[in-house]
């Protein structure tokens, strides 16, 4: 039982370290992001690439994947979304067909074909239990990623001006917030995240164009979760589906533990849809 | 702000056209694969319709898909290249005809159009069960025969159609030569008896995965084989720590798998991590080259699959098999990449001794010469294969898949032994990770 615990922190860790970038969006500038698998996927790709090419162990590749996502997650805010900021289903059209683009470049690429590395890396054994170091590090790097985006959030000048404009952008926009300069840093921050998150996959997983799916739909049931917009929310609520997983997974049967979230899931909308850490009224659709 | 929008519109317009062109990039694969087939059919203007044989070939030319779709083609392509130079079935030349399906959408249109516009007299295909399962359908209520050479999924042939006949492999025959391997080679080289074996079955949750793993429990209880559990997850769940733990509790000596790549790769790399590893690891079609990249030949090594027949089999056992990698070395400049492609060019050559025979596309007449065919199993096509097709389902119950084993970082052939190629063995049980 320890093993299946254990078990199911680790894979918390890898929901919530894919999901902080779908919070910092959909809570902050309230995009439903559909490519945000796909860009996931784009950073697995860049990242295998770069390790490929460069021959350089894969963890150092952060150095260039985490830059350049945020470039790319600044330009599509600056030159895409921000032109369907007040049309919600232009939004969805709009991330949507970023998702087909994206995967289907993917495609064309690769003509399919599966790529991973097989590093192999060392294991820790705690009693019984034994977890490999690709997952530990995803496990402590999702905790200090929160750690790291509350301090930035609460203590930084533009960290208090994303939190502002989450709460409410047009009293931000008042007090003299530019929001054309907040929406792209905060997109980029969360396709830089993204970025921290498809390099630290990279050794588990193998790369597909579709790869981002399996990731995806859980990291949606996770913001809302732990409640839009909310850090703290993801961690929590990463934990707690890693974990309603594994014990599902291994009490019930593997091919039932995504049901159990699903429901977790509707049930969140239904009876809290605030989430766990959300501010009440912030999942209505941009608070004001 | 009128600016400012028109310029939005025309992104919006240049970023969901270059979508569109990338979701198309299928049809411009088809259509430029398609030049040597227009070739073959210029080749041919003096000739009338009924002086060819067209046979559409339904196949993923795009999508993620794409590269098998294309591969599996190939085994199509050059038995008609054979055919062609030997002048044709009874002075017929054929002519293939691309259908590119991703889907069983795709599928329904791409059959359409193949029966009504480019009017073929027969179907082949299919890498892709889905495709296969949605594309009769179509060819039924058109009365055009459906020759499956590939597809693998059950539930092709049990529509009740008496226009489809799979000549290829089914779950029958892969759950078949996986027990029966078992009873043969596998027991024998632990120095066990079956009945003292404890075995649990994973496979994915699908029908592909599951009408597998159920034959094989089923064939494993009759043996008097104990089956600890049998344990269905979904191919694309992110972890697969739990079905690690539940397999290993009883300590089996065995675990069979059925499967995709992907979590293929994930689930023997949480074996890995974990530290567990039974005696016996044998999966469904896991002999592919991207289990190599993804876990190392020193991980792979011993794992067993049940995979579609390999070009290392005896020339006895399977004749012609030597000068099909040859051909297909001269005509792509390549070794050839996937079993697939041999497992359609011998069932395309099934298909033309029948034809040959019949000399008509008609699809009863097919049939019954199907349905007469005794082949015994190896020594005529090279695939392996014998013909014995079920009244029933029209399945071929003699298309037998081969037993391989990794070795060394290669795939080689173990079983069955008149299959083997020199004095190539099993060798069991795997060492730790």
């Amino acid at each position: 039982m320890t093993q299946i615990i254990l078990s199911g922190l680790l894979l918390g860790g890898i929901y919530s370290i894919v999901s902080y970038g779908l919070t910092l969006v959909f809570g902050v500038i309230r995009i439903i992001n559909f490519a945000h698998g796909s860009l996931l996927m784009v950073g697995m790709f860049f990242a295998y690439y770069l390790t490929k090419t460069l021959n350089i162990n894969v963890y150092l590749t952060l150095l260039i994947v985490v830059p350049c996502m945020f470039l790319f997650g600044y330009v599509i805010q600056k030159y895409l979304i921000s032109h369907v900021l007040n049309e919600p289903i232009m939004q969805l059209f709009l991330t949507f067909g970023l998702l087909l683009l994206l995967e289907n470049v993917a495609l064309a690429i690769t003509r399919g074909d599966y790529f991973s590395l097989n590093l192999n890396m060392s294991t820790v054994k705690i009693g019984d239990a034994v977890m490999d170091w690709a997952r530990m590090i995803i496990f402590l790097a999702s905790i200090l990623i929160a750690v790291i985006l509350m301090v930035f959030l609460h203590f930084t000048n533009i960290g208090i001006k994303i939190r502002a404009v989450s709460q409410n952008r047009y009293a931000a926009k008042l007090i003299g917030i530019k929001l054309e300069r907040i929406y792209p840093l905060t997109f980029g921050l969360g396709c830089a995240v993204l970025g921290i998150a498809s390099v630290l996959l990279v050794p588990v997983y193998t790369i597909f164009p579709h790869v981002g799916f399996s990731f995806v739909i859980v990291a949606f049931a996770v913001v809302v979760l732990g409640g839009l917009g909310s850090i703290p929310g993801v961690l929590v609520g990463g934990m707690i589906i890693g974990l309603l997983e594994s014990l599902t997974g291994y009490l019930l049967s593997p091919d039932l533990k995504q049901l159990t979230w699903y429901i977790i899931f509707i049930a969140v909308l239904l009876f809290k849809p605030a989430g766990i850490f959300g501010v009440v009224g912030s999942e209505e659709v941009g608070l004001k | 702000m009128v600016l400012k929008k028109t310029r939005w519109k025309i992104i919006t317009f240049f970023l969901l056209s270059v979508a569109l062109l990338f979701i198309g990039c299928g049809s411009n694969t088809t259509s430029s694969s398609q030049e040597p087939q227009e070739q073959q059919t210029s080749d041919d203007s003096n000739a009338s319709a009924d002086d060819v044989i067209k046979i559409g070939v339904i196949q993923p030319f795009s999508g993620p898909n794409a590269k098998a779709g294309e591969e599996t083609y190939k085994g199509n392509e050059l038995a008609v290249d054979e055919i062609n130079a030997d002048g044709g079935i009874n002075g017929k030349k054929v002519v293939l005809v691309k259908g590119d399906a991703t889907n069983a959408q795709q599928a329904i249109s791409e059959v359409e159009r193949l029966i009504t516009e480019e009017k073929v007299d027969i179907l082949t295909g299919t890498y892709l069960s889905a495709v296969a399962y949605a594309g009769t359908q179509v060819a039924f209520k058109n009365n055009v025969l459906w020759w499956e050479t590939n597809a693998l999924a059950p539930d092709i042939t049990q529509q009740g159609y008496d226009n489809v006949i799979r000549i290829g492999m089914n779950d029958n025959t892969i759950a078949s030569v996986a027990i029966n391997a078992i009873k043969d080679v596998v027991a024998p080289a632990l120095g066990k008896d079956v009945s003292d074996l404890k075995v649990v079955i994973v496979h994915e949750q699908n029908i592909y995965g599951t009408s597998i793993g159920q034959k094989e429990e089923e064939q494993l209880t009759a043996l008097g084989t104990t089956v600890l559990n049998r344990i269905p997850y979904d191919p694309a769940a992110a972890d697969l720590t739990d079905v690690v733990n539940k397999a290993r509790e009883g300590n089996p000596d065995i675990l069979l798998r059925t499967g995709y790549i992907n979590d293929g790769i994930l689930l023997y790399k949480t074996m890995r991590e974990l530290g567990w590893k039974p005696s016996v690891i044998m999966g469904v079609s896991d002999e592919s080259t991207y289990l190599l990249e993804g876990l190392g030949a020193e991980t792979l090594e011993g794992i067993l699959s049940i995979c579609y027949p390999q070009y290392d089999m005896s020339e006895n056992y399977a004749p012609g098999v030597r000068d099909f990698v040859q051909k297909y070395k001269e005509k792509y400049n390549t070794d050839p990449i996937m079993p697939q492609t041999l497992v359609s060019y011998g069932g395309t050559k099934i298909l033309f001794d029948i034809l040959k025979e019949v000399d008509s596309t008609d699809v009863q007449k097919i049939r019954e010469k199907a349905l007469q065919m005794d082949v015994p199993i190896g020594g005529t096509y090279p695939t392996g294969f014998g013909v014995k097709l079920d009244p029933k389902t029209l399945d071929n119950t003699r298309a037998y898949p081969v037993l391989a084993q990794w070795q060394d970082g290669k795939v080689v052939t173990i079983y069955p032994k008149e299959a083997v190629e020199g004095d190539k063995g099993i060798k069991l049980p795997l060492a730790g990770w």
